[in-house]
């Protein structure tokens, strides 16, 4: 059944990447939003493109599906070239866009019927994939349901259908599961692996730090540059020891003074834990005597110190950090 | 092109779900043709566009002349020693609209009234516009009289005799005004008005409802979801554009038969001109309507441009008054709109059955206004497909 929602009839571009992009940039005005982007995500895999709100990632993705034109740079995205071969990478690639998108005073069918018409699948071809999809992503109960009276979890998958009627090699999802429970999310996640599984490329935008652990590989962009990338457990790996972990009773003072410390990047609050993040490995050990010392100053003892095992999230802070101070 | 069926059909999806928008379209046209059919005022009218042939040469035809010529009514156009070819040419002229009335001071005026003596000076007028023609036959009317009394009063000095009533209504006036209504005999208003309200009708439906969808594709984020898929942007905007033409049609047809149904409009015109005249204005306006809607960012600005068009449309197009009525400084900007090409040509169609090759400028002049908005709006899609 996956199989055959997720077979694609013909795959050319065989052994290219899924996007591939060289020095691609987009100013708006005076702002660079994406500056010297070059990025190659392989094919089969689930990419997550991760950064805060505004570092580039919906501009990258308007630029990759042709609905905007990079200043500079070039792109190939399922083997074509995003300037010249504009058609074939939108018959080739599926786009869910941020925000809801899809006709409010439409039913469900309609919209998908829609969207199949566009792409030429029409008739029994298109009540076929209509079945297919629907049942697929368990949303035939709202096939005459008004796509806009939708609670948020329905209305992803429903628009996760209209991305998916022409068959995509390739799907890009800007914030797929924003505003959606955890069980929703979890769903949609299962949802996406099912594709990929299938054979089809998913490049994920995500703000949700736990969804990117679940990516084959993915990219961390921040004003515009990409900073990082790589396998999260690999990412992770950098970390190791530039992170250690102390428990206080009093965290907000303790955070202040830590944070003061020559060496220390970030300090994150944890209930009663603080995570402790270093510019450069340290041995715990070493430093454990310093924070010890700093924190009873300031009036907030610490309890314990001890080393951490990093996560994406630090990761992420690390890298902001590290940012905001170089620039 | 067989995708752009399925925009068509989800645009008529559209049109279903939203009811207010749907009564706005099949009833509005319907209260505004009653309203405006109604309501029309009589403006003062300048400058009518009138040829006076000049057959006599003598001195009461000098006092016509001099009349028509320090007279704000007319903008005269005078032909000395006109020959009977020219009094033809006139009437044809009438005909395409070139002149709006001409007046024949005929051969031998001066002496017959001088002798006192019975002579007609016709004037023929061209009734579709009941704006001009009672002004035209007014002033011609006042000259008249003015000229009787002078001559009256020579021929009673000159005789100083008395005279019988029969002899004496002569004497006192042997000028006779004669004159003649083309087009419209009656002079029935609405007969002049309703070609223009239809106008006005068609041009408010058509740029309002057209100007929103883009733009409210581009509110909804929908646009972006569009602008992926293999629709080309000439796509695009047909698809758009075709729901929209078909229900502008169909509202012609609903107000062309209440026009004749309440106000004995007899909208008769050669068919292929008439519809090639709605045909033409109705694209171009849903044109001014789709590009209107793309350089918007949502719908009630596309709604505010959209009005701003058209309320100078509605004023200078002379839908309800004759252009002529306008100042001569804000004239030209009348023929920015393609209402005023379409008022002026639907006129001549429905009133005096003009032919294709009559009113080709006014055709000439919406066809333009489609191709350049339609080639804009293509451009304007594909430079900026997701226009932020």
């Amino acid at each position: 059944m996956v199989g055959a929602l997720l077979s694609r009839p013909e795959d050319s571009g065989e052994g290219d990447p899924a996007v591939q992009t060289r020095s691609l940039s987009r100013r708006f005005a005076a702002i660079d939003a994406v500056s010297d982007l070059t990025l190659r995500v392989e094919r089969g895999q689930i990419f997550g493109f991760l950064g805060p709100n505004g570092a580039g990632k919906t501009t990258t993705i308007k630029m990759l599906c042709g609905l905007l034109e990079p200043t500079s740079g070039s792109a190939r995205v399922a083997g074509c070239d995003i300037r010249t071969e504009r058609d074939r990478i939108k018959r080739a690639t599926g786009y869910m866009a941020q925000t809801f998108s899809l006709y409010p005073d439409l039913t469900s069918e309609e919209n998908f019927r829609f969207f199949g018409g566009v792409y030429g699948i029409q008739g029994k071809e298109a009540d076929h994939r209509l079945d297919e999809v629907f049942t697929q992503l368990g949303i035939d109960e709202i096939r005459r349901a008004e796509a806009g009276t939708l609670s948020g979890g329905w209305k992803q998958r429903l628009a996760l259908a209209c991305a998916l009627v022409h068959s995509p090699r390739l799907l890009f999802l800007d914030e797929p599961t924003a505003g959606v429970d955890p069980s929703q999310r979890q769903r949609m996640w299962d949802f996406l692996y099912e594709l990929c599984e299938g054979g089809t490329s998913l490049f994920v935008t995500t703000h949700y730090l736990d969804e990117a652990e679940r990516c084959h590989s993915v990219g961390f962009m921040l004003g515009g540059r990409l900073i990082a990338e790589g396998a999260p457990a690999a990412l992770r790996e950098r970390l190791r020891h530039r992170l250690v972990g102390a428990e206080v009773q009093r965290v907000v003072e303790a955070t202040r003074a830590l944070r003061g410390l020559p060496g220390v990047a970030d300090v994150t609050i944890h209930g009663f834990e603080l995570r402790v993040l270093f510019d450069e490995p340290v041995d715990w050990e070493a430093v454990a005597g310093r924070l010890h010392e700093v924190a009873e100053g300031a009036g907030a003892p610490l309890r314990r110190v001890y080393p951490l095992d990093p996560t994406l999230e630090d990761l992420f802070i690390g890298y902001a950090r590290g940012h905001a101070t170089a620039t | 092109m067989r995708n752009v069926y399925h925009l068509a059909l989800k645009e008529f999806l559209h049109l279903w779900r939203d009811r207010r928008t749907l009564v706005f379209l099949l009833l509005t046209p319907s209260i505004l043709t009653v309203l405006f059919g109604y309501a029309i005022g009589n403006p003062k009218v300048t400058a009518i566009r009138t040829r006076v042939l000049d057959r006599d040469g003598g001195r009461i035809a000098n006092e016509y002349v001099e009349a028509i010529s320090s007279s704000l009514t007319f903008k005269p156009e005078i032909v000395e020693d006109a020959t009977e070819a020219e009094v033809a040419r006139a009437e044809e002229d009438l005909r395409t609209d070139r002149i709006a009335a001409y007046v024949v001071l005929p051969e031998g005026l001066t002496r017959d009234a001088d002798a006192g003596r019975s002579v007609r000076v016709r004037v023929i007028v061209d009734g579709s516009d009941t704006f001009a023609a009672p002004a035209v036959l007014r002033e011609l009317g006042s000259t008249t009289v003015q000229q009787n009394a002078f001559l009256a009063a020579n021929l009673r000095v000159r005789d100083g005799r008395a005279v019988t009533t029969e002899e004496g209504l002569h004497q006192v006036a042997p000028i006779e005004l004669g004159h003649e209504l083309r087009f419209n005999p009656e002079l029935k208003s609405q007969n002049f008005v309703m070609p223009g309200v239809i106008g006005l009708i068609l041009q408010l439906l058509t740029v309002i409802v057209m100007s929103t969808s883009i733009a409210r594709e581009r509110e909804r984020g929908t646009m972006d979801q569009l602008a992926v898929t293999p629709l080309t942007p000439a796509e695009i905007f047909v698809g758009k554009l075709l729901p929209y033409f078909l229900i502008s049609l169909l509202v012609t047809i609903n107000v062309m038969l209440l026009a004749r149904w309440l106000f004995g409009v007899s909208l008769q015109g050669h068919y292929p001109v008439v519809a090639a005249l709605v045909v033409s204005f109705i694209l171009g306006s849903l044109g001014v309507g789709q590009m209107i809607s793309i350089v918007s960012r949502n719908q009630s600005q596309a709604v505010q441009l959209a009005v701003t068009f058209i309320l100078p449309a509605f004023v200078l197009s002379g839908a309800f008054v004759p252009i002529e009525t306008q100042p001569e400084s804000v004239r030209p900007v009348a023929y920015l709109f393609p209402l005023t090409y379409f008022c002026r040509g639907f006129r001549a169609a429905l009133l005096r059955q003009a032919t294709m090759f009559d009113v080709r400028g006014d055709l000439l002049a919406m066809l333009l206004f489609v191709v350049a908005t339609f080639g804009a709006s293509v451009l304007m899609l594909r430079a900026r497909p997701d226009a932020r």
